[in-house]
């Protein structure tokens, strides 16, 4: 009994205290570094992080005070509070995340590793103690950089970085018996880490999107030169949404915003700022919001019937019917906890898999809920037709990088959202939208179910049986007939049995006959924008191509719709998000298909240019992050610093007298003349040697100044600091008169 | 009896040396030496009678500019010269031109194995006219000793001469009698014969300040000898450039070029690194540094400044030290061992 | 000169397992995740680790060591200090003599107290030289000798004196009657033809009405010659050599003027020691010799 009070009073201490001061600050700094890089991911709440920061500074304050003196029962007491910690962070999980959603696990892992951190704080007497903490902070900041989704937190891990390898520096000196630290031996092994770092950098592959699935029937005849993946695959789902399985980032769209009519004569000027960055399982056409009253020039919402959306599990938690017009989301709560699991299956008979869905391929981001969506993979591997695939889950999560509308984007048919606020609002068109607008820095998650028919399938559904009558009349309205639109309609889609194929065929008709371009003429008041189109300029961007095709189907009898939202913008590998562009906002068509529901389409895809995607390697992911500093305020600041070190480095280098600059410049141009030179050769020796190989050229030989020098030095002799000026620039010139009898000599060899 | 027979003791005739008069017991032979100047001469002036010193040997002892320095050196520094080399080399001519060219006496001293002490340092003779005893000075008392293959002679007249060499003294019967100042002693060696002699012991060594060798005149300079150009003809056309005292001003100029710590330092950590020095057995001793800093100033007065550096102390640094170390291969290495010492040694730069 | 061997890392196992899994787990991760972050915070890392657990390999082979000043003399199993001349941060730890680390501290001297554990004649000093620089994550070592600037003579360790060494006795054994040393005037006795004039004692003759003259030795001289043969076998030639040292220490404290007989390779010596000091030397000399500690190049050493 007496000994176990004995170890817990004390116990196993046989190690020295730690005294490096700087140890300990360093360690106290990537601790509290971590802790706050989890706060600004999001990862902790700053009512737990503030406590943790001001415990590790404390508790290392205490520490040092009592390293060497251990406080009774402290490791005991304190062995507690973390085995508490523990319990919590076990109940906690098993109640909130049940089913593999690691971002639940992270934050409260986040919460875990902070406590433990603050804990350990107190009780560090030792060098291994110290040691512990800095590599504890290397996990949160593990955890902190699974969530970072921009480039500033790159300052984060350069101070954590330099904390780390002050304090690694310091614990080497403390070792090697209390030598200082110093610059000259812990920059270049900073410097060599770095550089390891870089190469391991480049040698890794760098993260890469998910592949897209190319395959599609149109794609050979897409745009030019055949190598830009051009399409629009009707993808699946039964009575809902669509799916919009898209290409790589297609034609720039030009685009007004995502609220009230969308007017086709205007156009607003998108530049390359970021406007969200979209964490996905796969890149798709994240859809705001759908028109389907024509007027000539723009569309309209005919009647939008808002239903508040309700919580998950509470009410009537079955999230989504089948007729597709109403279905619930989960309102309120902390993002990313809530929520009850899968969404539910779509109420659609199985339908083979298309090839269209192949190459969903892999996973991006471990760091999302429910990552892996095997169906996908599944279907990827399924040629068309043999299989039925089940609907994948598809999750999104959005960081708006600027105020947005009150769209809520999804991609497909959205089937859970995780969101901040605590009312979402659902219109029988399955656009969702927020109470109010969403300002810079929101972020949600949203849960969509994705299949894939493939063509084949799609080409045995016409019609439009599971429309409502309503709706099935506003989107076959036309603000007045369109005769000449109607008959190129039918010419171009003559010998095409089914919906399918009219579309494709049209698709294919806008791709041969229009350009694509954003700087079209406004439109005159009246006239129609379709027919300007078609029939006059033939150039256009989005709205304009997207448009056409929807009303050449709606002459056809074809129910079809206006579709707007964003294309994947250029995809980060150093934050695994897409950096959604405002330029990628986008206009497409949807159709109705009876039994897959709203199939989009995408004739831009097949309009000639486009621009390419944004680079695949780590190193252009570099070049165009460095591209983002801003160069103004940097330069100067760069360029001071410079100047400030090679200032500081020449003062330091100065010699301090006349004499030591002229020696100094005697042996310089030993050196670059070549001359064999020894430790014993004397100052007279060198410049005589000099002299030789200089041919005596500069004002001042070398023996001259040398002379001087020598005669300074031994017999105490000192110059008129007129002579000595004399003497010092004379020698100044010996060494480039080195230079450059030397490169005389070499030429004069050859 | 004032020489055994057979034994050759030349005396020079030029009637410079002033006969010897006995210390009073307690005196330095310093204090109360014969020709010690009264007046001070200036570093330039001593510089050119250094230099003309040098250039007097030179014209006289041809083609040999190496060894004709280092004794300028040694008359210039007041130190004394072991001469290695095969006989017939003109050593005898060397002796007899610093002699000739300073102003002061000189003798020669052949050495074999019969040479007693007193043949050298001279003996006290009972005159039984006057009833008293006389003493006869030596060829010691000469301001240039030429000994002749000294390793010839048995140890006991070699530490005799070692006590006049050191102690510029001799004492005979417990009667010291001062030699004549300045006094230089040359002595040969012939490192080729090792039958029937007497190999210099290491202190003995260790008196001289600098040791060359001579080496056999190449054939130019054979031919000019034999066209009557330098050697005893030039010697016989050579006029005194000083009177003796002023040699003896000389020595004590060179003491004041001015040595820095640094050059000093270095002076005495090559002496210590031919301890350190592979394959010697036994390195440089501190009378060593010493020397070499007596040279190097010497040296410097030949190069016309009034201050050492440490180009004067390599230059000085073989004839000063070489001849001191004990090594174990052939004693023709110690120059190379030495040469090797300087070059790795880091002189200091300004 | 300095010789040394090549640098090896001191108990790897754990720290390389270790780095090796974080590697490989973040490693892992940083495939699997895609995210950039996680991948740059684990280069980073493992840039640190493969410059902490490499980079004193390259640290403890720049260290450079020379033996400044040792004194001339040694006791068995006593301290030694020895001067050393570091370039680098390490620690060193005597291997051959041993001796307790001394963490050089960024100092350029260190005191390293080694103590030799028998006679002999010590000219090298091993010296295993460890360094974690610059991140303190891995040991690495390297064994250097260190070339003393002189031999050092170790002594044996005296014994007790032992009577059976004695081999010729004295007028006087040891340990009798303490007797002045004999520079000074130890008294007078009358005049003797040959006696030179001025060791006269005038007063002391005008006294006695016959000339006396002062005396400055003794009348008789003490001396013993002390057996220093050591037998074969390291252990007994050592203990030997104690008990002949601790004898020759008692006889110069007796004032008998002790003659050593030791065997050298050159063969027997017999010469008087003046001093414990000289004894000793002439015993860590002699045969058998014994050499100190392995040498890193021997096979053995590690």
């Amino acid at each position: 009994m007496k000994a176990l009070l004995g170890l817990l009073r004390h116990p196993g201490r046989s190690l020295p205290p730690e005294h490096s001061l700087l140890l300990r600050a360093s360690a106290a700094g990537a601790v509290g570094t971590g802790i706050v890089a989890c706060l600004l991911q999001g990862l902790l709440q700053a009512w737990m992080a503030g406590p943790a920061l001001a415990a590790v500074a404390a508790g290392g304050l205490w520490s040092y005070r009592r390293r060497a003196r251990p406080v009774p029962y402290l490791r005991a007491a304190l062995a507690g509070l973390m085995i508490g910690a523990f319990t919590w962070f076990f109940m906690t999980v098993a109640a909130d995340a049940p089913a593999g959603a690691l971002t639940a696990v992270e934050a409260a892992l986040a919460a875990l590793f902070a406590i433990m951190q603050a804990v350990h704080s107190f009780d560090l007497p030792t060098r291994r103690d110290l040691g512990f903490s800095i590599a504890g902070s290397a996990t949160l900041i593990a955890l902190a950089s699974t969530q970072a989704v921009s480039i500033d937190f790159g300052l984060v891990v350069a101070l954590w970085s330099t904390f780390v390898v002050l304090g690694l520096a310091a614990a080497w000196a403390s070792m090697a018996g209390g030598a200082p630290v110093r610059a000259a031996a812990v920059v270049p092994a900073a410097l060599a880490a770095l550089a390891v770092a870089a190469v391991i950098v480049l040698v890794l592959p760098a993260p890469a999107p998910p592949a897209f699935a190319p395959a599609s029937p149109a794609s050979g005849t897409g745009g030019p030169g055949g190598s830009q993946p051009s399409h629009l695959v009707p993808a699946s789902s039964s009575a809902s949404l669509q799916t919009a399985s898209a290409t790589g980032p297609t034609g720039v769209g030009g685009y007004l915003g995502f609220a009230g009519p969308l007017n086709t004569a205007l156009r607003a000027s998108l530049g390359n700022e970021v406007v969200l960055r979209v964490r996905a399982d796969r890149p798709s056409y994240w859809l705001a919001e759908t028109y389907d009253a024509w007027s000539g020039q723009s569309w309209t919402q005919s009647a939008r019937a808002l239903h508040p959306a309700t919580r998950a599990g509470t009410t009537n938690g079955g999230p989504v019917t089948s007729d597709g017009t109403r279905w619930e989301t989960v309102t309120g709560g902390p993002p990313l906890v809530v929520g009850t699991s899968q969404p539910a299956e779509p109420a659609m008979p199985t339908r083979a898999a298309g090839p269209v869905g192949a190459g969903s391929g892999s996973t991006a981001g471990s760091a999302h809920p429910g990552a892996a969506s095997d169906g996908s993979d599944g279907s990827a591997a399924t040629p068309a037709g043999t299989g039925a695939s089940a609907p994948s889950t598809d999750y999104q999560t959005f960081y708006l990088a600027s105020s947005g509308s009150n769209l809520v984007l999804h991609a497909s048919q959205a089937m859970l959202v995780w969101f901040p606020t605590h009312r979402l609002y659902v219109s029988a068109d399955g656009t969702i939208e927020s109470a109010q607008a969403l300002g810079a820095g929101s972020v949600y998650t949203v849960v969509s179910s994705v299949q894939t028919p493939s063509p084949a399938t799609l080409r045995g559904a016409n019609g439009t049986q599971g429309l409502t009558a309503g709706v099935r009349t506003e989107d076959l309205r036309l603000p007045h007939p369109y005769p000449r639109v109607a008959a190129l309609a039918r010419r171009v889609t003559a010998g095409q049995s089914s919906v399918y194929g009219a579309v494709t065929a049209l698709e294919r008709w806008i791709g041969r006959h229009t350009t694509y371009t954003t700087s079209i003429p406004t439109l005159a008041a009246g006239q129609d924008a379709v027919a300007q189109f078609l029939f006059g300029s033939r150039r256009g961007y989005c709205e304009q191509i997207s448009t056409s095709l929807a009303v050449m189907l709606r002459t056809l009898g074809i129910p079809a719709r206006e579709a707007v939202g964003y294309v994947p913008g250029p995809y980060d590998p150093l934050t695994g998000t897409y950096d959604v562009l405002a330029k990628d906002a986008h206009a497409w068509v949807q159709v109705w298909f009876p039994g897959y529901g709203w199939q989009s389409f995408d004739p831009t895809a097949y309009v000639p240019n486009a621009t390419p995607s944004s680079g695949s390697s780590l190193q252009g992911v570099v070049l165009s992050e460095l591209s983002r500093i801003p160069l103004v305020p940097t330069m100067p600041l760069l360029g001071l610093l410079g100047l400030a070190a090679v200032l500081v480095r020449r003062h330091r280098r100065r010699p301090p007298t006349w004499r030591a600059a002229v020696t100094r410049s005697v042996e310089r141009a030993a050196r670059r003349s070549r001359v064999p030179t020894g430790p014993s050769d004397t100052l007279g020796t060198l410049a005589a040697r000099v002299d030789v190989a200089t041919g005596a050229r500069g004002p001042v030989t070398a023996v001259a100044v040398a002379g001087a020098a020598e005669r300074s030095a031994w017999e105490g002799w000192e110059p008129d600091p007129d002579t000595a000026r004399r003497l010092v620039y004379g020698a100044r010139r010996l060494p480039r008169l080195a230079s450059r009898a030397r490169a005389r000599a070499i030429l004069s060899r050859r | 009896m004032t020489a055994m027979p057979g034994t050759a003791v030349g005396r020079s005739t030029e009637p410079t040396l002033v006969p010897p008069v006995p210390l009073a017991p307690g005196t330095t032979p310093d204090a109360s030496a014969a020709g010690c100047p009264e007046d001070v001469m200036s570093l330039s002036q001593a510089s050119e009678l250094a230099r003309a010193l040098r250039d007097s040997l030179g014209r006289v002892v041809l083609g040999a500019p190496g060894p004709v320095t280092v004794a300028a050196l040694a008359a210039v520094s007041g130190g004394h010269l072991l001469v290695e080399d095969v006989p017939g080399t003109g050593k005898t001519v060397l002796g007899r031109t610093l002699a000739a060219a300073l102003g002061g006496a000189m003798s020669r001293v052949q050495g074999h194995a019969d040479l007693l002490p007193s043949d050298v340092t001279g003996v006290s003779v009972y005159a039984p006219e006057r009833g008293e005893w006389q003493f006869h000075p030596g060829p010691v008392f000469a301001h240039v000793v030429l000994l002749d293959e000294l390793n010839r002679t048995p140890p006991r007249t070699q530490s005799a001469l070692l006590e006049a060499m050191a102690e510029h003294q001799v004492t005979v019967d417990g009667e010291r009698w001062p030699l004549p100042e300045p006094h230089l002693v040359i002595a040969t060696q012939n490192p080729a014969e090792q039958l029937g002699t007497f190999p210099l012991v290491e202190s003995q060594l260790d008196r001289f300040a600098l040791a060359t060798p001579v080496g056999y005149p190449d054939v130019g300079t054979e031919v000019r000898l034999a066209m009557g150009e330098g050697g005893q003809a030039e010697l016989d056309r050579l006029v005194p450039l000083c009177k003796v005292d002023d040699w003896a001003r000389l020595v004590a100029a060179t003491g004041r070029v001015r040595v820095d710590r640094a050059v000093a330092a270095y002076a005495v950590q090559l002496a210590r690194s031919t301890r350190e020095a592979s394959g010697v057995r036994l390195g440089a001793s501190p009378r060593a540094s010493i020397a070499v800093v007596r040279a190097a100033q010497a040296h410097a007065l030949l190069d016309g400044r009034a201050y050492a550096t440490p180009g004067d102390v390599q230059a000085v640094a073989v004839a000063a030290l070489a001849h001191r170390l004990v090594i174990d291969g052939s004693s023709e290495q110690r120059p190379a061992i030495v040469e090797e010492v300087v070059r790795t040694t880091p002189a200091p730069r300004p | 000169m300095t010789r040394s061997g090549l640098p090896r890392p001191r108990r790897a196992a754990a720290p390389g397992a270790a780095s090796a899994a974080v590697l490989a787990v973040w490693g892992a991760v940083a495939r699997g995740s895609g995210v950039g972050w996680v991948q740059t915070v684990g280069a980073l890392v493992a840039g640190l680790l493969v410059v902490g657990l490499a980079g004193p390999a390259l640290a403890v082979w720049r260290v450079r060591l020379a033996a400044l000043e040792v004194p001339p003399d040694a006791t068995a199993g006593s301290a030694l200090a020895v001067q050393l001349g570091v370039r680098g941060a390490a620690v060193l730890a005597p291997r051959s003599p041993p001796g307790p680390d001394v963490a050089t501290g960024g100092a350029r001297r260190v005191i390293l107290e080694v103590r030799p554990p028998h006679r002999g004649v010590l000219e090298h000093c091993t010296v295993v030289v460890s360094s974690a620089a610059p991140f303190g994550l891995l040991w690495w070592t390297r064994a250097v000798a260190v070339a003393l600037p002189g031999p050092v003579l170790v002594a044996p360790a005296a014994g007790g004196p032992d009577p059976a060494v004695v081999e010729r006795g004295a007028d006087a054994g040891p340990g009798s009657g303490p007797e002045r040393s004999g520079t000074e005037v130890r008294g007078l006795r009358p005049y003797a033809p040959g006696d030179g004039r001025s060791t006269v004692h005038w007063p002391a003759s005008a006294h006695a009405g016959s000339l006396m003259v002062r005396e400055h030795e003794r009348p008789h001289r003490r001396t013993a010659v002390v057996r220093g043969h050591l037998p074969p076998g390291q252990e007994a030639a050592e203990e030997h050599a104690g008990r002949v040292l601790g004898t020759v220490a008692a006889l110069l404290a007796s004032g008998i003027e002790v003659e050593l007989a030791t065997v050298h390779e050159g063969g027997e010596v017999v010469e008087p020691v003046p001093t414990v000091r000289d004894a000793g030397r002439r015993l860590a000399r002699s045969l058998p010799h014994r050499a100190f500690g392995p040498s890193p190049w021997d096979g053995r050493g590690r």
